[in-house]
């Protein structure tokens, strides 16, 4: 009678109920357990093996600073640490929707109810498809709770203290999309429970909103700063970009379909919630003011016609694709809600109510039974690995791989394909990114690339990729995992060999990580995306470019430059030895957080190809110093001993004031 | 939009080893990776600046360059220009084959009709090649060669397009030709193989070649041979005009090879890029000799070769992104 959800996850029957192929997870926390089983800071703020290096601080689908899981891929092995993420958020989520219950006042045999039918509904079920999704869902009947519980309270509490450390956690885990829907609701409820004490509570619900915040700072600047050059804060940018209408709100147009089957799933548990506020009126509820307006505020936010105001004025409240997301929380929460009504009612009205309940149940247990959407139902990705060909390339000078997959694999909800976080399980660099938008330049030189910057989900047919292989040399990809039939036809392709259905290519003469160049060709910075397309394409045949390079940087012909690079993770020393002077290129992608010196003087660091970053070397022997670290990392991280001074005087300030008014 | 080119056609001049050939770049904007050229009647040159989805229109004569921008994503690879100036296209990236008229406006579009089955990836159309009436169309991948009638409407809900299926979906139709007696050669790249459409009955030959030749630019002579370039092998084929005899013919090491487009000439010569070469080569199908005759830019990647009333040959460079000529 259980979903085949709950049953693997009681049986432990691996990734049917982890979603989206498990690499997409698994990818970012092995090169998490990397980097703490041999930490250093470069390979803590930049992670080399994506996307031609990232800024891990960027990667918010990836939680790069959630405690809990930095504590499991410590301790565990991947796998298993991974499998306990969702078993801990699990249990959190089942914990916090108990307390929430108990808040509200419902007795025994109506908490058990109204928290097994929130855990059965279709919602709970798909945040077992991310793990993300699961670590916004865990956390909100918890702050829920804890708002609830803080509120109306004389002074800062200790439930106030407890709610800005929860809040902070739960920033730290939570999908960008989810944590602010649920943090719109968590703000609504709040509101509503502070009601007629709202001036009084004033100080203590600012301080624990500025608490919470200087607990996250160090994630939250360096993401604020890294996300202002990011792809995503630039698609408009990209007026060609046919992904554009999937990442931007404007051009999302949501159907009425699609709105009820977010709001209003399963039709027969809402039409019994709706039912038993009809029964019970709503004037005794704790939930259903909040709730009402926070739908209020899903509708402006994702149906066409009531967001038009917002279109006009060019400037979306919340810019995020697939805007009936919102309306989320009322699928697993509803329960919630009919349960609120039982508490307040009395007599005959709460037996109609209970049964209503007991309805509401049984409506989330059958359609678990009946799994009616299968969005969150992924088959195991049972095919091994390419561990030996993986181990070729690991054996080689460092040059990514392009992870390319053929038409004929089937869709991810059928069979998990190969995608470019099995690199970071592999333990090889990566060129190519997948799902989220990369860095603005890394997009912008990549966009037209077959096989670079692409979505889940999709082939990348053979027809477009081997074609250019030239630009992936020039981009220095050393490498390409071919996961499809047929047989790739390029002169710098060599077949290095096969494994598991996987096939290794070689590509012949790439650029390596770290180069001198020949000559710089100097190039007005484009304007148009299209046209660092074009300059991109130019490349095997005209060379790199370059927007503001010194003309006479590159004298020394290339062959007679000796270079001795010494690479590590977001930390690259080079020694130059160049006659003439020379022009110094690391092929990892430019971010504001990269710092050059030249025998200890801070330098410029010049674009090449776009995306790579260069710096100019005079004639003799020099020793150049790439290093990256977040911006605002460090100021955040100093700022989290304030939060936590500020929660204990907040505590001590409002204790004192509270012995000192007492009779 | 126009730019006039003026003076700026004459640009660089190479003379191949054989003396006899000068190659000259023409000065118009870089263009993204064209895959596709061809000579219009009217004696203009149009180009498919792929992945900038463009057309460009060039007038070698008075150097006008005319850029006609396609739909997003369109990718558009081969070209083809009918008897009406029509410039048909395939667009690689929206799987369907598209129809240009100079004198109007928005392009007449032909979906593939498999499309409605595909369901991971499009089918990418690549080749073309017009002959008998019809535009005929490798896709490279499904398997596919798809026809469609020069002066079919597009409509809304109909399929102009038929499609044959020559093989397994693996077999990457590449480069297509028709020969003299209206026959519509294919080389199937992942199959190693050329393949012969009947048009009018739809009968199906298929030729074996060696494994690992991987066939792929097609040109086909006026004697009725069809030139093949196999870029396995490092040859370029003759496929005598009954169908049953190849005489390949190896390519000179020293060029270094990988052949791609083949075009064949009015005097006979038979054209062949090079990628690993950088170079064109010119067989005399009389003497067996080649000509090589490098191009000003190193890695140029000719994957488009075309022949104008004149007999010249243009070339379409991916790599560099350049419309050059050789004379």
């Amino acid at each position: 009678m259980l979903s085949p959800v709950y049953r693997d996850f009681v049986t432990g029957e691996r990734n049917r109920w982890r979603g989206t192929s498990p690499a997409d997870f698994l990818g970012p926390m092995a090169y998490d357990a990397r980097v703490l089983r041999d930490f250093s800071w470069g390979a803590w703020f930049w992670n080399p093996d994506k996307a031609l290096g990232f800024p891990r601080m960027q990667d918010l689908g990836t939680r790069p600073l959630y405690p809990v899981d930095l504590a499991l891929a410590a301790a565990l092995p991947v796998e298993s640490a991974w499998a306990w993420h969702f078993y801990l958020h699990a249990a959190l989520k089942i914990v916090g929707l108990v307390l929430l219950a108990e808040a509200l006042g419902c007795p025994l045999w109506l908490n058990v109810l109204a928290t097994a039918a929130a855990m059965a509904a279709e919602a709970s079920l798909a945040h077992f498809g991310d793990a993300t999704y699961i670590g916004s869902a865990a956390w909100l009947p918890l702050m829920l709770w804890l708002t609830l519980r803080a509120a109306r309270r004389d002074g800062f509490t200790g439930w106030d203290a407890a709610w800005s450390v929860a809040a902070a956690l739960w920033a730290l885990a939570f999908h960008p999309q989810y944590g602010l829907y649920y943090g719109v609701l968590v703000l609504a409820v709040m509101l509503w429970a502070e009601r007629g004490a709202l001036r009084r509570r004033l100080p203590a619900l600012v301080l624990r909103h500025v608490a919470a915040g200087l607990l996250v700072a160090p994630w939250l600047l360096p993401a604020a700063l890294h996300y202002a050059e990011s792809g995503r804060r630039h698609v408009l940018a990209f007026e060609d970009w046919p992904f554009r209408v999937a990442y931007t709100w404007w051009t999302y147009k949501m159907k009425w379909p699609q709105f009820l089957n977010a709001a209003f799933y399963p039709w027969v548990a809402a039409l019994a919630i709706a039912a038993g506020a009809v029964v019970a009126g709503l004037r005794a509820s704790r939930l259903w003011a909040p709730f009402g307006a926070y739908f209020v505020f899903g509708l402006f936010h994702a149906v066409p016609y009531l967001a038009l105001p917002m279109w006009l004025s060019g400037v979306a409240l919340l810019p995020f694709r697939i805007p009936e997301r919102v309306f989320e929380p009322f699928t697993w929460l509803g329960p919630f809600l009919l349960a609120d009504l039982v508490t307040s009612a009395g007599g005959r009205r709460r037996l109609v109510l209970a049964a209503l309940m007991v309805v509401v149940l049984g409506a989330c247990l059958l359609q678990t039974t009946a799994d009616p959407r299968s969005a969150y139902l992924q088959p195991p990705f049972t095919r091994p690995l390419p561990t030996r060909l993986a181990a070729l390339v690991r054996a080689e000078p460092r040059a990514p791989a392009v992870f390319v997959t053929g038409p004929d694999r089937s869709a991810d909800s059928e069979q998990p394909r190969l995608n470019s976080n099995h690199n970071l399980v592999l333990g090889i660099p990566g060129a190519h990114f997948l799902g989220e938008m990369p860095n603005l330049y890394f997009a912008r030189a990549t966009y037209r690339v077959p096989g670079l910057l692409f979505m889940q989900r999709l082939a990348t047919p053979l027809a477009d990729w081997d074609d250019v292989v030239d630009v992936y040399a020039e981009l220095g990809v050393g490498w390409v995992f071919w996961d499809g039939a047929g047989e790739p036809v390029h002169p710098r392709l060599a077949f290095v060999g096969d494994e598991h259905g996987f096939r290794l290519y070689r590509i012949r003469d790439a650029r390596p990580t770290i180069y001198a160049l020949d000559r710089v060709r100097r190039v007005p910075a484009p304007t148009a995306t299209a046209d660092v397309a074009a300059l991109v394409f130019s490349l095997p045949a005209l060379g790199p470019f370059c927007y503001d390079c010194p003309v006479d940087a590159a004298v020394t012909p290339a062959r007679d430059v000796r270079l001795r690079p010494t690479w590590r993770p977001g930390a690259v020393d080079v020694e130059v030895d160049a006659a003439r002077g020379t022009f110094v290129v690391l092929g990892e992608t430019r971010s504001r957080g990269w710092r050059a010196t030249l025998d200890g003087a801070p330098v410029t660091i010049h674009a090449v190809n776009e995306l790579f970053q260069a710096v100019a070397v005079p004639p003799g022997r020099h020793v150049i110093a790439w290093r990256f670290a977040s911006p605002g990392f460090f100021v955040g991280l100093a700022l989290v001993p304030l939060g936590v001074g500020l929660l204990i005087a907040a505590l001590r300030w409002s204790a004192r004031g509270r012995a000192t008014n007492a009779p | 939009m126009r730019r006039s080119l003026g003076l700026a056609l004459t640009l660089l001049l190479v003379a191949s080893p054989a003396g006899a050939w000068t190659v000259r770049e023409l000065d118009t904007p870089r263009l993204t990776f064209p895959l596709g050229l061809a000579v219009a009647p009217d004696g203009a040159l149009w180009v498919a600046s792929t992945y900038a989805d463009l057309l460009v229109r060039v007038e070698p004569a008075t150097g006008v360059v005319r850029r006609v921008r396609l739909p997003r994503r369109s990718h558009p690879a081969g070209l083809a220009v009918d008897a009406k100036n029509r410039v048909w296209y395939a667009a690689s990236g929206l799987g369907l084959v598209g129809r240009l008229d100079p004198a109007r406006g928005r392009p007449a579009e032909f979906s593939i009709p498999s499309i409605r089955e595909a369901r991971h990836a499009i089918p990418s159309p690549w080749a073309l090649a017009i002959g008998g009436g019809e535009v005929w169309f490798s896709v490279q991948s499904g398997g596919l060669v798809g026809r469609v009638a020069v002066d079919a409407e597009s409509r809304h809900n109909e399929w102009a397009i038929r499609e044959v299926s020559v093989g397994m979906p693996t077999a990457r139709p590449d480069g297509v030709a028709v020969d003299g007696a209206g026959g519509v050669w294919v080389a199937e790249t992942g199959a190693d193989r050329l393949t012969r459409i009947d048009p009018r009955d739809g009968t199906i030959a298929h030729v074996a070649l060696a494994a690992g030749s991987h066939p792929r630019g097609l040109a086909a002579a006026p004697d009725g041979a069809v030139w093949v370039a196999l870029a396995g092998r490092d040859e370029l084929a003759r496929l005598e005009p009954s169908g049953r005899r190849l005489r390949p013919r190896r390519l000179p090491a020293s060029v270094g090879a990988h052949p791609h487009a083949v075009a064949v000439a009015p005097d006979g010569g038979v054209w062949v890029s090079t990628l690993a070469g950088n170079a064109l080569l010119r067989l005399d199908p009389r003497t067996g000799r080649f000509d090589v005759v490098p191009l000003p830019t190193p890695r140029a990647g000719v994957r488009a070769l075309a022949v104008d009333p004149r007999g010249q040959i243009w070339y379409a460079a991916s790599g560099s992104g350049r419309l050059g000529v050789v004379e």
